[in-house]
């Protein structure tokens, strides 16, 4: 078994130690004697995402992620027939908002996003404006241009270990919604949406920011067995396993006395 | 309400304050209560400095106060540190007459970069220096593009930027403007043409979002950049480090400044020299700038010598949640050529806030310490594990490294384990529990 990897706007859509996620991943099928292949893009590089056995995406500042969006918009096609084909994909912290259908900015201004889901994002600011114009009763979303960070716990119903997590954006995503995890401590998709992400077959989308396969190893356990069909031999790390145990202990040391 | 009283409350609380131990930002917080306006009322001096950016602020800071009150200026800063509004307002209250006038020379204030904006409502500063802009606390900054639109809402006309030239970002606050004053260093020895850091954000304009060209880097993406497509570039600096010999421990400021470092970083050669701009343009002589500064030891605490059994030790503090801050530490390590060891600490992520975010360490480039200079590496504190984890994907030797979750185990273990020169590198969070196991050598 050959995997091809898909690292999309490695150097652009780079938060903070997404890198991490493609590190511990590579590393796994490493271990499991399975061959792959990880080809990093970024803007203006010749591509196609059907190629690939699975597509990263991390989070990025707001204007990097509408760079990232211009580019991405011309492979729209390819993306839909991957995500028909129920190939695998992962899109961690804003990168999910390219999904939808538009992203709204907070300075007053609209970008076409990729329609993979029908749904909008919206960034703080003047967006918020437009959303309580075409939703007046819908008030509970009038916060004002602060950015939303914190630790999260998230489940799936698809593990059976709870996510640990920090999310780091600017707004919320509305709509149609299939979301992919369910919100037990922390923020979600939006101030009253206790759950978090979207999915679309198997197109993963979250707003968990960073390097959370390193965190999660039963999520990179259960990513691994979407690519290779269950191929793949179970790997354990003991400090990676370790790590995961004490956030989730102290996190919800924390959450328990708040 | 009358000035005269908002002072005398703002005096008082912070005498009791200090009497009782406690923080520097209540008096002024309640000052603010009576009246908001309070800082509009005072009258300032000719000269009003304010320091903000990432890295950097509080030793920036000191050295310029040292240097002016060695210039013979008297100056009130905020050295508690407290650098929102309340703790702006309480040093400035209490460095003022009854009458609301501020008593010395020259007001100087480290200010926070995300709260300048509220702060500089009130009273702007005549000179602002921006230190840089770096990756720094994401999960309460959420990312340095956010901090630059918070700090562009505290900048006025009517101010005299003070600018690191070599970062693209800070420069950003100069493009189109006039009365901006850059500061830089040249291509120096250390420069390289490659950033081989972990992470690079110098690889888009900040300003447009197209590809960057970069002449050479000195750290991370701090270097000689122009933009094909926007024509943002490094500007021509008045103030410049023309060469630097870090092994001696020398530089030399706009080719004739020699200055002495205490410590050897090109970081802290990047504060000194935004201290010796702003003394400069406040009429402080050269000769007398690199006389007060030389040599100089700075007094908060951020390196710190110890024993260890019969080693010797420096402690660097660095910033958690800081990679450009924590490289930089690294590298004084990893270009000991007398060979080290080195301990990393991370038990509590802020001593300020909860997070259990371990996002960060993966900007970090402990790839460094594969260095031959480093002998042993040992991790230690909580997140241990999270370290452990990261040194995995460092090739770095496995068996050179060694992992504890307590700090005293660890600590007990490079008691005894050999005499090399140690390296501790961990954050304000936890140094104190450090250095109540070891030896504090007085300088």
């Amino acid at each position: 078994m050959m995997i091809k990897i898909l690292h999309l706007y490695h150097d652009l859509m780079n938060l903070y130690g997404e890198y991490g996620n493609l590190a511990v991943l590579c590393r796994y099928l490493d271990d499991s004697g399975i061959e792959f292949q990880l080809d990093k893009m970024s803007v203006g590089d010749s591509f196609n995402i059907t190629d690939y056995d699975f597509v990263y995406c991390g989070a990025g500042t707001e204007k990097n992620q509408k760079v990232a969006l211009a580019d991405l918009l011309s492979h729209r096609d390819e993306l839909k027939r991957y995500a028909d084909n129920n190939k695998t994909a992962l899109f961690t912290g804003n990168s999910l908002e390219m999904l939808g259908n538009i992203i709204y900015d907070r300075n007053g201004d609209n970008f076409e996003a990729l329609s993979l889901a029908n749904f909008s994002a919206y960034q703080g600011g003047k967006s918020y404006d437009k959303y309580i114009a075409e939703n007046p009763t819908d008030t509970e979303l009038i916060k004002n241009d602060t950015r939303i960070t914190g630790d999260v716990i998230f489940s799936a119903d698809f593990m059976e270990k709870q996510l640990v997590g920090f999310v780091n954006k600017c707004g919320f995503i509305k709509g149609n919604i299939n979301p992919l995890f369910k919100v037990i401590y922390g923020i979600g998709n939006s101030r009253t949406d206790k759950n978090d992400g979207i999915r679309i077959n198997n197109i993963l989308g979250t707003y968990l920011t960073g390097p959370i396969l390193v965190k999660n190893p039963a999520m990179l356990d259960y990513v691994v067995s979407l690519i290779t069909n269950g191929q793949a031999e179970k790997q354990s790390y003991d400090s990676q396993n370790r790590g995961y145990e004490l956030t989730y202990r102290e996190l919800m040391k924390r959450f328990a006395a708040d | 309400m009358r000035v005269f009283f908002v002072i005398l409350v703002c005096k008082l609380l912070h005498f009791i304050g200090k009497l009782i131990g406690k923080g520097s930002s209540l008096p002024g917080k309640y000052a603010l209560k009576l009246d908001r306006n309070i800082l509009k009322k005072i009258k300032m001096p000719e000269y009003i400095i304010a320091v903000t950016g990432s890295n950097g602020k509080t030793s920036t800071v000191e050295m310029i106060a040292h240097i002016l009150q060695s210039g013979g200026k008297t100056v009130a800063y905020n050295k508690e540190g407290s650098n929102q509004i309340e703790g702006v307002t309480t040093f400035i209250l209490c460095n003022s007459t009854m009458r609301g006038k501020v008593k010395s020379d020259i007001l100087l204030i480290e200010s926070d970069e995300r709260f300048a904006q509220y702060t500089f409502k009130y009273f702007q500063p005549t000179h602002y220096v921006i230190t840089n802009l770096y990756r720094d606390q994401l999960t309460r900054n959420g990312h340095p593009e956010w901090v630059y639109d918070c700090l562009k809402n505290s900048i006025y006309d009517n101010t005299q930027l003070i600018l690191n030239a070599d970062d693209p970002l800070v420069s950003c606050f100069g493009y189109g403007r006039e009365n901006v004053v850059y500061f830089g260093a040249d291509k120096l020895s250390v420069s390289h043409e490659k950033n081989n850091s972990a992470y690079n954000d110098g690889i888009f304009c900040p300003n447009c979002k197209h590809r960057l060209s970069y002449e050479y880097y000195h750290y991370n993406h701090i270097g000689k950049y122009n933009c094909p497509f926007c024509g943002l570039k490094r500007n021509d600096t008045q103030f410049t480090v023309t060469s630097a010999d870090l092994d001696k421990g020398e530089i030399t400021i706009n080719g004739n400044s020699k200055i002495t470092l205490a410590l050897k970083s090109l970081y802290n050669v990047y504060n000194i020299l935004a201290a010796y701009s702003v003394c400069t343009i406040a009429g402080i002589k050269e000769e007398t700038i690199c006389k007060s500064i030389n040599n100089y030891v700075l007094k908060n605490g951020r390196v710190i010598e110890f024993s260890l059994g019969n080693r010797h030790g420096t402690l660097i503090t660095s910033k958690h949640e800081n990679s450009v801050s924590y490289d930089q530490s690294l590298r004084l390590a990893a270009d000991d050529k007398n060979g080290c060891d080195v301990l990393i600490i991370v038990d509590a992520i802020s001593r300020k806030y909860f997070t259990s975010d371990v996002s960060w360490l993966w900007d970090i480039d402990f790839e460094l310490l594969a260095s031959e200079n480093v002998g042993e590496i040992v991790l230690a504190g909580l997140y241990s594990a999270d370290l452990k984890t990261r040194f995995e994907f460092t090739g770095i030797d496995e068996n050179k490294i060694k992992e504890y979750s307590s700090i005293t185990e660890a600590a007990e273990y490079l008691k005894t384990n050999s005499d090399r020169k140690l390296y501790v590198i961990t954050c304000f969070s936890d140094k104190g529990k450090f250095l109540g196991l070891v030896r504090e050598e007085k300088q």
